[in-house]
């Protein structure tokens, strides 16, 4: 393994690769601290200048990218109380606070520092965990791929929003949009209604890009007001003692396996993980009352969780093709684009990409946190550039990105539809990473299921009876029943508050 | 009343959505000796729809009936929506403006397209006393032609060059 590590830093060890990396991570942290731009924008759109790299130099953009992506949100968390992504909601929490009590420098210094460490603690996790699982995961056929793909979904589903029916219908209407066009094992063209431009069906970047970029300019279009974002950075100062950090110690720990254990549960992610941290170390802190009015405990538990999150996240998706959250789905489509099938082949036939992936995290995690401390000037005064200016030059990115994969303006039409498609959803109160998922999981489930079928002469019984198969469907069930109950408690608890507040009343 | 509950029309809709899935689906030939064909996941994926739309008429339907009752979370949510002043029209202007820059993009090309494009839509993006048109031009121009040529030169992704 270490053989492998060293051979994964000596090919990104190159000048090609450094400066791809740095470059990820420096626009990495544009995108995340720009409110309204986030780490999966950043990939989707740099998805179709990896086209011509080779796997190892496109992987480094890419971990670059998502780590740089992930940290640059704690900016305008800490200096304007806006989460720059869903990743750093609790940032705000005691940052800005931190901020207003003029300790902006303190506050930044803890939550880079607890970035660097809690991404640094689940990288190591990943590289120690993914080689061995994927090793395990190598032995499943037909249908362990597709029990643990229903488990996925359904994971997805049922975590990512809400309302159970919406997170299931919107993972349903993934598996929809990626049956358009030949049907896999048979070729037949399904559901394009005689139009020949929808035989190929849709490539995943414009729906990817259309989802998650186009969607939020719509959004975007909403608030024409006129919201200038002015910071005045005085001079501030990172000092903090040896003796703070490590009076962090616990908690940083605590924080980053909560990260990292929820990054590695499908479906969850770093927009979870930041705030169930927070309210671990408020529980556990012996003056929770302090919380929100600026303690460094708070900085520290929301960003190592983020950060350890990506980690967790990469688990899945390296060892069984199964992607943790939207971003990851990206580098999963990222993979397929350079023809590389991710799960436990990977490992076995590219490990050198994997190591190089591993290798690449390690050093974009450095670069985070050079970069932080000493071009924060320069990312702060990013956060002043009017949105209405730069969305649509990001929207010119966007096209370029979901015209460039095949060079038809077909799916430049099929970004726009999608883009229409997620503004209404979230509009509607749907999730959309269960649509992702389902469109890139959806065919590898359909798949697997005619093949295990072939296998058994049209039998489905293997599918129960073949061990790793059942425990996967018990835990979908499982989970999914453990999603009604919550809900059904959720709502008994909200009634019975209601109907004391009434008895108080009289 | 009940009309006007975001759950109920999702939900409708989706469910319309289900039944002309399974429709195309009958169409669909079996190539292959196996039992199961390309019929077979988009008619589960339908009817599955077709069970979660259900659902999810019953979730609005019990909203309206019980009013904040039923889920705390997201009533609160659209009550944040419209703290915020939506306005609906830059969205729709947005959204036609896209519609037309894909329908004129092969004929003209991605340069002069995106220039326009980017520019209406500063406009657009933008309330009236903050419309700096000089600005906008400037900040279209140089964008969209160093995408074009960044992308064309460096990364040799062909983009539409229509009259160009």
């Amino acid at each position: 393994m270490v053989e492998m590590l060293i051979s994964g830093f000596a090919s990104i060890l190159t000048l090609k690769g450094i400066l791809l990396i740095m470059g990820g991570v420096i626009l990495g942290l544009i995108f995340g601290s720009i409110p309204g731009l986030t780490a999966t924008m950043a990939i989707a759109i740099c998805l179709p200048i990896t086209f011509g790299m080779d796997p190892i130099d496109g992987m480094a953009l890419l971990m670059g990218l998502y780590i740089g992506g992930v940290s640059g949100g704690l900016i305008p968390a800490i200096l304007l109380k806006l989460p720059g992504t869903p990743s750093s909601i609790a940032t705000t929490f005691d940052g800005y606070p931190m901020a207003r009590n003029g300790e902006a420098g303190k506050a930044f210094s803890f939550a880079i520092v607890a970035s660097f460490l809690g991404g640094l603690l689940s990288i190591l996790v990943l590289i120690m965990i993914a080689p061995p699982l994927g090793k395990v995961a190598l032995r499943f056929g037909p249908f362990e791929y597709f029990a643990i793909i229903i488990f996925a979904l359904s994971l997805i589903s049922s975590l990512s929003g809400k309302s159970l029916a919406k997170g299931m219908m919107a993972g349903l209407l993934g598996i929809s949009f990626a049956m358009v066009g030949a049907a896999p094992i048979d070729a037949f063209p399904r559901f394009t209604f005689g139009n020949s431009a929808m035989d190929a069906g849709f490539s995943l970047l414009p729906v990817l890009i259309g989802l998650f970029a186009i969607s939020e300019i719509l959004i975007n279009a909403e608030k024409t007001v006129k919201d200038n974002l002015k910071v005045n950075m005085k001079k501030i100062s990172y000092k903090v003692s040896l003796k703070e950090y490590l009076g962090q110690g616990w908690n940083w720990l605590r924080s980053s396996l909560i990260g990292l254990g929820i990054g590695i549960l499908p479906g969850i992610g770093g927009g979870t993980s930041n705030i169930l941290a927070y309210v671990a170390a408020k529980n556990s802190s012996k003056n929770p009352e302090k919380f929100g009015k600026g303690v460094p405990d708070g900085v520290v538990a929301s960003e190592s969780s983020n950060n350890a999150a990506i980690g967790g996240a990469l688990v899945p998706l390296i060892s069984l093709g199964i992607p943790g959250d939207t971003v990851t789905a990206l580098l999963l489509g990222g993979l397929v684009l350079h023809g590389l099938q991710p799960g436990p082949l990977l490992i076995q036939n590219n490990g050198d990409i994997v190591y190089a992936i591993f290798a690449a995290l390690l050093v974009a995690n450095v670069f985070m946190i050079l970069f932080l401390f000493l071009g924060m000037r320069g990312f702060v005064k990013m956060l002043s550039i009017p949105q209405n200016i730069l969305m649509p030059v990001i929207l010119g990115l966007c096209v370029v990105g979901a015209y460039g994969e095949n060079g038809r303006v077909f799916d430049v039409g099929a970004l726009f539809f999608f883009g229409l498609l997620g503004y209404l959803m979230v509009k509607y109160g749907f999730p959309l990473t269960p649509l992702v998922l389902g469109f890139i999981l959806g065919p590898l489930l359909e798949t697997n299921l005619r093949r295990g079928l072939m296998l058994s002469q049209g039998d489905f019984m293997p599918f129960l009876t073949s061990p790793i198969a059942a425990a996967f469907l018990i835990f979908t069930v499982g989970s999914i029943g453990l999603k009604i109950y919550s809900n059904w408690k959720k709502k008994r608890n909200a009634r019975t508050q209601q109907f004391e507040l009434l008895e108080g009343e009289q | 009343m009940v009309l006007k509950n975001k759950n109920i029309q999702s939900g409708i809709f989706l469910l319309v959505v289900s039944v002309v899935m399974f429709a195309a689906t009958l169409s669909f030939k079996q190539l292959t000796t196996s039992q199961v064909g390309p019929a077979f996941m988009p008619q589960i994926i339908s009817v599955l729809i077709g069970l979660m739309s259900i659902a999810i008429i019953i979730e609005g339907y019990r909203k309206v009936k019980y009013g904040t009752e039923g889920d705390p979370e997201e009533e609160g949510e659209e009550d944040q929506d419209t703290a915020k002043e939506v306005s609906y029209r830059p969205v729709i202007l947005s959204f036609v403006l896209m519609a037309i820059y894909v329908a004129v993009m092969p004929v003209v090309g991605f340069l002069i397209t995106t220039m326009l494009y980017m520019f209406l839509q500063m406009m657009i993006l933008s309330s009236k006393p903050d419309r700096r048109w000089m600005l906008f031009a400037i900040v279209s121009v140089v964008a969209s032609s160093v995408i074009y040529y960044v992308f064309r030169n460096v990364f040799y992704i062909m983009l539409p060059s229509g009259l160009l």
